[in-house]
């Protein structure tokens, strides 16, 4: 179920191999037009080290709609239906009903919170409970790998 | 809390058994019967029986207390595994026993650990006891043992793994490796014969027996051992989680998807942040990186690596003068040197005339001294750099603006280039 910890001499030259294909040393860029360029380079070479990953395939079928205004990659999501959509009228009626119920309480933060996640890590929407945690971790650690490699790259530059 | 627990589950458990565990045990057994009874609503008597006894909260022993109701169920969904409590009934039956027949602080923790894995597998092992052994067990112990299986039992109520993790926590800390947690470890491999040994277990007459057969036979049902799958694997994924979360020690599901979120949010505000920093001139180290990972790229690269005098910085705007102007620029830029507009319009005008001539004006102070070296390497990398020198000594001040401090670079500068080019 765990995959590898990411290679970060990997995740290194992908991201550099991206930044140099976005131009990123034209010198028209204001900051906020490098700061995007940045962060896709690096979104993509986190999504690059790892394919197999739901997220993964998500991210980069966003990324692509975004910057191409069409989808390179066929999106791999499994398109299932999470009840949990409902959870802002449920919720409101829980309240109101389950007062002295502490289960529906504690449920309910346990959603809600997962409605969070679910927007936080890319192609979450799409995903049930289990699978959303597995690709939480994966997401975490190449999240991780890719700041650090980040920070380093800074530390040279100093 | 746990202190509280602990009193109140000792002086209440001495108190409202008297003699022994066996009287206690009725106590336990006659509270079931109403969740059992009632399956489809397990909640409701849940919440009854816990408030009757409290031993999870351990605020309100007697009382009914809202705050310690949503306490327990918010351990009820712990990351060993929560769960409804129609599949946590089996499990509250195993955590007793297991606590009772074994030591207390380790059974409730083994009780807690185990229940996550197969609680089925736990009931051939106290089921085969038979009742007078498991009352035996609960006899044998000492007040501690009736004051763990108070734990045990306080923490099975609510629902699997709620309470009982905190105080056996607390107990584990002080108490041994218990021989409970050898259940523990055995429930787990045990729970492959679950319905088996469960079914030939149910059958003595015994009206805890029965009980626990009903409550198995719930357990056994398809659905409920989806269910309980289902939740095993969210709590595996819980701990890796919890692993690779800093400041994880939380045991409830909530809280521990609290701190993931929170995580998950830092790590993206960091890639943005860092996006923002200087690594504008992270392609300008990029040629340089690429190249020596992958050994042998580009001949420009060998010019760059014989000298070992010469920093990584200088290599590089010697390599980036060859593409680009601007790409040095940036370099620079995000080394801290500040441009002069009108100069730097004007060099970059002519930047594709005079690329390398502008390696004679680098750096700011501190890297003035690095200009000059940097001028060494450029006839060697760039052969025709030679010819072009000389032709840009007329515009070498307007490129020399491109450091705060002109003047002396724009000197030495000079200076060397005539040198080089000599």
């Amino acid at each position: 179920m765990q995959n590898t910890i990411p290679s970060k001499q990997v995740l290194l030259k992908t991201f550099l191999t991206g930044l140099r294909r976005r131009n990123i040393t034209n010198k028209g860029m204001t900051l906020l037009e490098r700061k995007r360029a940045i962060k896709l380079s690096a979104d993509l070479a986190m999504a690059s080290v790892r394919k197999e990953a739901k997220w993964s395939n998500a991210l980069m079928a966003d990324l692509s709609r975004k910057f191409q205004r069409k989808t390179v990659l066929p999106s791999k999501h499994r398109h299932v239906v999470i009840k949990g959509n409902k959870v802002s009228t449920h919720k409101r009626g829980a309240r109101r009903r389950c007062a002295a119920k502490a289960t529906a309480i504690a449920k309910c933060i346990i959603r809600k919170r997962e409605q969070v996640l679910r927007r936080l890590v890319p192609g979450g929407k799409c995903m049930d409970e289990c699978t959303l945690l597995d690709e939480t971790l994966d997401y975490l650690q190449l999240l991780k790998a890719q700041v650090d490699v980040m920070r380093l790259l800074v530390k040279a530059l100093e | 809390m746990s202190g509280s627990l602990n009193g109140n589950s000792a002086s209440s458990g001495g108190g409202a058994t008297g003699a022994g565990g066996d009287d206690f045990f009725d106590q336990m057994l006659s509270s079931l019967p109403s969740p059992w009874a009632d399956l489809a609503n397990p909640k409701s008597p849940w919440d009854l029986t816990t408030g009757a006894n409290a031993p999870g909260s351990g605020e309100d022993c007697g009382g009914y207390d809202e705050s310690a109701l949503l306490a327990s169920r918010l351990r009820q969904h712990q990351i060993s595994g929560s769960g409804s409590p129609a599949g946590a009934k089996p499990m509250m039956l195993h955590q007793m026993l297991m606590s009772a027949a074994g030591r207390a602080p380790g059974g409730g923790a083994g009780a807690g650990a185990g229940g996550a894995g197969d609680p089925s597998g736990f009931f051939p092992l106290p089921l085969s006891l038979g009742r007078d052994d498991v009352e035996g067990a609960f006899k044998s112990p000492n007040g501690t043992g009736a004051e763990g299986l108070f734990n045990g039992y306080g923490g099975g109520l609510p629902g699997a793994a709620q309470a009982n993790n905190q105080p056996p926590f607390h107990h584990a800390q002080q108490g041994a490796p218990m021989p409970a947690q050898n259940f523990g470890g055995a429930a787990p491999n045990a729970g492959a014969q679950a319905p088996a040994p469960a079914a030939s277990g149910g059958g003595a007459a015994a009206p805890p027996r029965q009980r626990v057969r009903a409550r198995r036979g719930q357990a056994t049902d398809p659905h409920s051992i989806a269910e309980r799958l289902r939740r095993e694997r969210i709590a595996e994924r819980m701990k890796a989680l919890q692993e690779l979360v800093p400041n994880a020690n939380k045991t409830d599901k909530a809280s521990m998807l609290d701190e993931i979120i929170d995580y998950v949010k830092f790590l993206q505000l960091q890639v943005k942040v860092l996006s923002m920093s200087r690594l504008g001139g992270a392609a300008a180290v990029a040629p340089l990186v690429a190249n020596m990972s992958s050994e042998g790229q580009g001949g420009s690269n060998g010019a760059g690596g014989s000298d070992s005098s010469l920093t990584v910085t200088e290599q590089q705007v010697a390599k980036l003068m060859e593409e680009d102007m601007g790409s040095a620029m940036q370099y620079l830029q995000g080394k801290g040197l500040c441009l002069m507009p009108i100069s730097l319009a004007s060099a970059i005008s002519s930047a594709t005339c005079h690329p390398r001539a502008s390696a004679s004006h680098l750096g700011g102070g501190p890297a003035a001294a690095a200009a000059h070296h940097l001028i060494l390497p450029g006839p060697q990398a760039q052969p025709n750099s030679n010819n072009h020198v000389n032709p840009d000594g007329p515009s070498s001040p307007n490129l020399s603006g491109l450091t705060a401090q002109s003047a002396m670079a724009n000197g030495n500068a000079d200076s060397h280039k005539d040198a080089s080019s000599a």
